[in-house]
């Protein structure tokens, strides 16, 4: 078992040149637990990871790992071990010695070294390949050897940067769960980087959402896709996601542009809407009709994509079986317990105290 | 239809290409075959001729029994050995950890030095020859220059009584004969290349297992660039071993000449006097035996090695 080490982020920011990549963060990952910071492409969450590894410098606040502060120290003094995306594998160098570079480095000598190779061997069922070139290895191997490079340290912290996504889908899938029981055995403090909500649902703790290098939301799986705090991150998670839709709050309705009513609402003035699209429900006597433009059926259920009266696209997931006709009309009910309402400036959540119906 | 189609397609593009390569191997391999057989020719045959001709002579052994007595190919081939190894070494070394600091490394100049040192390519040794000479004559020229220019010589003879000169001469040398061949940067460009075919996290896995920059470029990069090493050093032996003007500037004693200025020397016996040709030939591949069979030997290597990929 690693040491408990838990990540306390303060005030981070991250400049290249006059490009601010990460805005005075500020976020503690808790000990042992596997956390995942999600996000799209660009939005400064491999940087996050860069500056924690050691990787890159920060620019401003300070990173500690449980009381040690880090921020300052060179990387091979911070106690981290990394799995990259490519697997940066080194292609000289069969299996054992790749996983034994570092023990090498580190001085460790040549018996107790082979055996800590060999017992990561087993953890990831690598020892009948020791002998292999990575170039002779599939892609879900070498990644195997990624993360057993990255172990066999007893690093105090993980970090993973979307390390899956040169993996098909079967084996990303397996690989998820592999990685999922790994963590329940070495339990050192993880942190894996992605913008694959799949992979951030299944296995994380918590989920850093973050964009344009700010936090939109830092929560459980269940928070993040339950009770997401800003529209970003409802438009984000979930696939398909959340449907956000523009209106006004009037005299307790919600108001498309056109003057249909959607809903209850305990608000006045622009908000908008979310509702998850399998939240509603498709009723003959429902209060708000669509029109549909195409149904994907996918077996298990299909995904209805429709327009509202004013022409705002929504989608919604129907169970089994049942479909519907392009253009043809269906009606739906928006089930109040299941809305989330949202500034229409700024995106955040209106806690629901401050909601008229729900009080 | 179709396919019996490409394949006749194919066997057209096939019969041109055979064609064109044909022509393109005679007109190396005619020139290369007349000096063969010049060389086998005994002097008074090619007299006789009047010049140049096909006719196979029994004298190839007589030829090459002269040049080992009557010349010093032997020894200046041992010259050339001496010098084109060491240029090789000197440029591949430098010119490695060259492209390691330019790819690996940030710094703020990174694009102003390679900008300089892809002017240093344009600006080749046969143009700056006089000026290299001055300075292989006195290297310590360029101290003496800053000492007077600082006044610091001035000083020196206020207090001291005297003007300090420093001279030191590598003419003669083989290392006055390489140093200036080999400071040149073309192989910057092959190893960077090769360098950022490398993946990118490869430079932060290395950090991860704490590695630090020499580590990395020992245990990484150097057993990784084996093949673009092993090309660029037969690269640049076979181009330093054929290089003729500055050598020929260099070393004045026979005893230091590298063998292809010796073989020139051949050449230019009495004005009065027809040249040895069938003897210049015998020497002129005397002395092309081993880059010709180093290229033979490691062909697939250059290739290989010129391909500028890290797989």
């Amino acid at each position: 078992m690693a040491e408990r080490t838990k990540i306390i982020i303060e005030n981070l920011s991250k400049k290249f040149g006059s490009v601010e990549a990460i805005s005075s963060l500020s976020a503690t990952f808790d000990a042992c637990a596997f956390t995942v910071i999600l996000g799209p492409s660009g939005c400064g969450k491999s940087t996050l990871l860069h500056v924690i590894a050691g990787l890159e410098t920060a620019s401003a606040g300070k990173i500690f790992f449980e009381d040690r502060e880090v921020q300052n120290l060179p990387a091979r003094e911070r106690g981290c071990a990394m799995v990259f995306q490519d697997y940066a594998l080194y292609p000289h160098m069969n299996v054992e010695d790749n996983i034994g570079y570092a023990l090498k480095l580190a001085k460790v000598p040549k018996t107790e070294r082979r055996e800590r190779i060999g017992r990561v061997a087993e953890v990831t069922g690598l020892q009948s390949v020791l002998e292999r070139r990575p170039s002779q290895l599939s892609g879900g191997q070498r990644q195997r050897v990624a993360i057993a490079r990255a172990i066999v340290r007893e690093p105090r912290v993980l970090l993973f940067d979307e390390p899956f996504s040169n993996l098909d889908a079967q084996l990303r899938h397996d690989m998820r769960r592999e990685l999922a029981e790994l963590h329940q055995r070495i339990g050192a403090t993880s942190v894996f980087v992605t913008h694959d909500q799949i992979e951030a649902m299944t296995m994380a703790d918590k989920i850093l959402v973050i964009s344009n290098g700010r936090i939109e939301q830092f929560g459980t799986p269940d928070e993040v896709y339950h009770a997401p705090e800003s529209t970003f991150v409802a438009g984000f998670i979930g696939s398909p996601p959340m449907n956000l839709i523009n209106g006004t709050g009037d005299g307790g309705a919600f108001k498309l542009r056109d003057g249909t009513v959607l809903s209850e609402c305990g608000w006045n003035g622009h908000v908008v809407l979310g509702i998850r699209p399998e939240s509603v429900r498709v009723d003959r006597q429902g209060a708000v009709a669509l029109k549909v433009r195409y149904c994907e059926k996918l077996g298990s259920h299909s995904i209805i994509s429709a327009e509202l009266a004013d022409g705002q696209p929504m989608r919604l997931t129907t169970p089994l079986g049942s479909s519907a006709e392009p253009s043809s009309e269906i009606r739906v009910n928006f089930p109040a317990k299941q809305l989330h309402w949202f500034d229409s400036e700024s995106g955040k959540v209106i806690p629901r105290r401050s909601n008229g119906i729900e009080s | 239809m179709k396919d019996s189609g490409m394949i006749e397609n194919a066997r057209s593009v096939d019969r041109a290409a055979t064609i064109v390569l044909v022509a393109g191997m005679s007109f190396i391999l005619i020139p290369l075959a007349i000096a063969a057989v010049t060389a086998t020719q005994p002097y008074e045959t090619f007299i006789e001729a009047g010049g140049l001709s096909f006719a196979l002579g029994g004298h190839f052994l007589d030829n090459m029994e002269k040049i080992l007595s009557e010349t010093k190919l032997l020894r200046q081939l041992g010259n050339s050995l001496a010098v084109a190894t060491i240029v090789a070494v000197m440029k591949v070394g430098f010119c490695f950890l060259a492209a390691y600091a330019l790819v690996f490394f940030e710094g703020k100049f990174r694009r102003a030095l390679f900008a300089v040192m892809i002017a240093t390519v344009m600006l080749p040794l046969d143009l700056r020859v006089i000026t290299t000479y001055q300075i292989v004559a006195n290297v310590a020229m360029p101290l003496n220059w800053i000492l007077d220019a600082t006044g610091a010589n001035w000083a020196i003879e206020k207090v001291a009584g005297f003007r300090p000169y420093f001279r030191l001469s590598l003419l003669d040398t083989y290392f006055g004969t390489a140093a200036p061949i080999a400071a040149n940067c073309t192989a910057v460009f092959i190893f960077r290349q090769f360098f950022l075919t490398l993946p990118k996290d490869l430079p932060r896995a290395a950090i991860m297992d704490g590695a630090g920059p020499i580590r990395f470029m020992i245990d990484i990069v150097l057993p990784l660039s084996k093949t673009p090493i092993v090309a660029t050093l037969l690269f640049f032996f076979v181009g330093a071993w054929t290089n003729y003007l500055w050598p020929l500037v260099a070393a004045s004693t026979p005893d230091q000449q590298t063998a292809v200025v010796g073989l020139a020397r051949i050449a230019d016996s009495d004005i009065d006097e027809i040249p040895q040709v069938p003897l210049l030939m015998a020497g002129a591949l005397f002395v092309s035996f081993i880059p010709v069979a180093l290229i033979a030997v490691m062909q697939r290597q250059i290739v290989r090695g010129l391909n500028l990929s890290s797989r």
